[in-house]
């Protein structure tokens, strides 16, 4: 009986380490899951924020490359040169009141 | 027996338990004190100590202000491009790491092995590459190789009001025009970019480090404002188109153009020919840097006659119809002998005719009657002798000495422009002023500063320096300007199709470096405003030193006149006058004819 009683202690005692212990790996495994995605998205964000500068930087230089595009010599020489366009003279103006 | 032997057993047993016991208790304890040493006491030191290996910093430079015209077209920016640098010591096998980058960039092996081989810690291989190659050598992935963003100037009209914007240095700083003179403005702060690292040298973002660290970036560094110019992109090439047509076609030497908005003193058009290319200033001659319209005096030749009739009218003396006695083309002052320009010899012309006609004994009869003080203060008062404040760096005030020095050949000299030096811009100004009703604006270039998302920093709003002569006065003289390009005047050839427009001629001799007029160099200019009476332009054209096909204002830079007048006015929708009096001699179709 007094055996029975012993087990049955042994066992309770076993069972709380084993929870506390299964708690703390847990947690353990837990918190590293959780530093090891913090950490791939650190990596990511940079990636991420390097593309964005990236971006930035192509918007840029495709916001100049069309204003190269457009400036009034170019788009003069392509209407002179390909159009054959020419400033009107003031007999071919006609006001609109 | 054996119950002893058991009991020593146990007691030593219990010994080893014990002592071993104490040996890891104590070892805890000293790792308890030496953590608690290491988190508390050293805490500071050591997270420096940390933040060092992880953390990178780098000094940059803030991207540079953007340069626009007042239609909020760019005419000057800045890029990042990538440069490519190596840290020689952390490549170990240099020859490959060389064969490799010479199949991507432009530099040859040999050249790139020489710079790997370099003892310093960080040499540069290839500065300020393009997209493509920065993306092929980083694809490469070589230990020691780093990519670092620089900023490059960039003017996407080229050559377009070169001289006015002038252009920035390798490191940024403006070193001429608008570019130099609010280099403060337009230039980013000096700064640090810090980033965090790990063990390969990756860059990273970690929530629990500084939190002045955002995205992986601490940034310490300012952009630099935006400037927006009152100069108007179509309005400066169709001056520049033209004047680089005149240069050419009377193979002169330079030539230089700018364009007012009288009302405001807002330059819209600051030209020189030849330009040069801001991107490779250095292949340039110097000389060709400079913004000339303001920086360099000269004499301004008979457009200075409006300006003398001005003071003959304002002083109350003369009327327009004043008449003068220009003794047939040939005054003698002491030992000095003046004449009128192409054998001309005029009896009787009034003062109206005077300034149609460009007589220069006629204008030296005028000043004579006023008195050269009247005309000193008049000069003075429209701005010549001083600068006009102009935004541009370098500003010449031009030469006009004071009234008292000036013997009688001098006044009479000033008169129609020789023995005085004046700057373009004081022209323009000057004549603006005429055509604001006689009150004069301060010129500018610059319209706005903006911040770097385009909130407005400062605005300039046009500045009323004085009023130079009264409204009568200033009628007077537009009247006078508005013969000039008449059946007859000087400057017929910038009479333009369906627009009244006035102005003057000029034909300045050049001076010899021995002191004396050439005979055979010239500055031919144009000088007026347009529509004459509601006018909305004003422009002065100036060509330095025609050789072919006429060196007079009238041949060389009235037709100049005519084309840019035109065009711009088309280009700002300013509606054609067309009340009758264009058929007196105004439509320059039927009008028009050699003139000097």
């Amino acid at each position: 009986m007094k055996n029975k009683k012993v087990k049955s202690t042994n066992f309770k005692t076993t069972l709380i380490w084993t929870i506390i212990v299964s708690v703390l790996f847990a947690e353990l495994f837990v918190y590293t899951w959780c530093r090891v995605q913090c950490t791939a998205i650190g990596y990511e964000i940079a990636t991420v924020s390097d593309n964005y500068q990236e971006l930035t930087a192509l918007k840029n230089r495709l916001n100049i490359e069309l204003e190269t595009l457009k400036s009034p010599e170019r788009i003069g020489e392509i209407a002179k040169q390909y159009y054959d366009l020419a400033p009107p003279a003031q007999e071919q103006i006609i006001l609109i009141h | 027996m054996k119950s002893i032997s058991t009991d020593n057993t146990k007691y030593h047993i219990r010994r080893r338990i014990n002592f071993v016991s104490c040996f890891f208790l104590l070892l805890l304890i000293t790792i308890v004190f030496r953590a608690g040493y290491l988190q508390i006491w050293c805490a500071s030191s050591l997270s420096e100590k940390a933040e060092k290996q992880y953390e990178k910093s780098l000094s940059f430079y803030g991207k540079r202000g953007v340069i626009y015209d007042r239609n909020l077209k760019k005419l000057a920016d800045t890029l990042s491009i990538t440069s490519i640098g190596a840290h020689p010591r952390q490549i170990k096998n240099k020859k490959t790491a060389a064969q490799r980058l010479a199949g991507v960039l432009s530099e040859s092996q040999s050249v790139i092995y020489r710079k790997l081989s370099s003892p310093k810690p960080f040499v540069w291989i290839e500065r300020k590459v393009s997209p493509a190659v920065s993306h092929n050598a980083r694809t490469l992935k070589l230990n020691g190789i780093v990519f670092k963003t620089e900023h490059s100037r960039f003017y996407p009209n080229k050559t377009l009001a070169a001289q006015l914007i002038g252009f920035a240095g390798v490191d940024g700083t403006g070193l001429e025009g608008v570019e130099f003179a609010y280099n403060n403005v337009l230039q980013g702060g000096n700064g640090k970019l810090t980033f965090l690292k790990d063990g390969r040298g990756q860059r990273f973002e970690s929530p629990n480090h500084d939190k002045q660290i955002k995205n992986g970036y601490k940034r310490e560094l300012k952009n630099g404002n935006d400037l927006i110019l009152t100069i108007d992109r179509n309005i400066q090439y169709i001056t520049e188109k033209v004047l680089a047509e005149t240069v050419k076609k009377h193979q002169a030497k330079s030539g230089m153009a700018i364009v007012m908005t009288p009302q405001t003193g807002e330059v819209l058009a600051l030209t020189h020919y030849p330009a040069f290319n801001p991107h490779a200033f250095n292949r340039y001659d110097k000389t060709q840097w400079r913004n000339r319209i303001v920086t360099d005096p000269f004499e301004p030749g008979s457009t200075m006659k409006i300006f003398s009739a001005a003071a003959a009218i304002e002083s109350g003396q003369c009327s327009p119809n004043t008449s003068f006695y220009c003794e047939k083309g040939s005054y003698r002052i002491g030992r000095n002998t003046i004449h009128d320009a192409g054998s001309h010899s005029f009896e009787w012309l009034t003062l109206h005719q005077i300034i149609k006609y460009s007589s220069n004994i006629g204008v030296v009869k005028v000043v004579e009657k006023i008195g050269k003080d009247v005309l000193y203060n008049t000069l003075i008062q429209f701005g010549f002798g001083q600068k006009t404040g102009i935004d541009c760096p370098s500003e010449t005030s031009g030469t006009l000495a004071p009234a008292s020095k000036w013997k009688t050949i001098d006044t009479a000299a000033i008169a129609f422009g020789q023995g005085i030096a004046v700057s373009a811009i004081q022209l323009v100004t000057a004549t603006a002023a005429i055509a604001n009703h006689g009150i004069m604006m301060k010129p500018y270039v610059v319209k706005a500063i903006t911040g770097e998302s385009g909130q407005l920093i400062q605005s300039f709003s046009p500045t009323i320096v004085r009023r130079v002569i009264s409204e009568t006065t200033a009628r007077s003289v537009t009247e006078m300007m508005v013969s000039v390009v008449r059946k007859g005047g000087t400057g017929v050839n910038a009479s333009t199709d369906g627009y009244f427009v006035c102005g003057k001629t000029g034909t300045a001799q050049k001076i010899n470096p021995d002191g004396k007029y050439a005979k055979d160099r010239f500055i031919a200019s144009f000088l007026g405003f347009a529509p004459a009476y509601n006018p909305r332009i004003a422009l002065l054209i100036s060509i330095d030193e025609p050789t072919k096909e006429g060196y007079y204002g009238g041949t060389v830079a009235a037709p100049a006149f005519r084309k840019i007048t035109s065009e711009t006015l088309d280009y700002l929708n300013v509606e054609p006058d067309t009340s009758g009096a264009i058929d007196s001699g105004l439509t320059a179709s039927l009008n028009r004819g050699p003139q000097g």
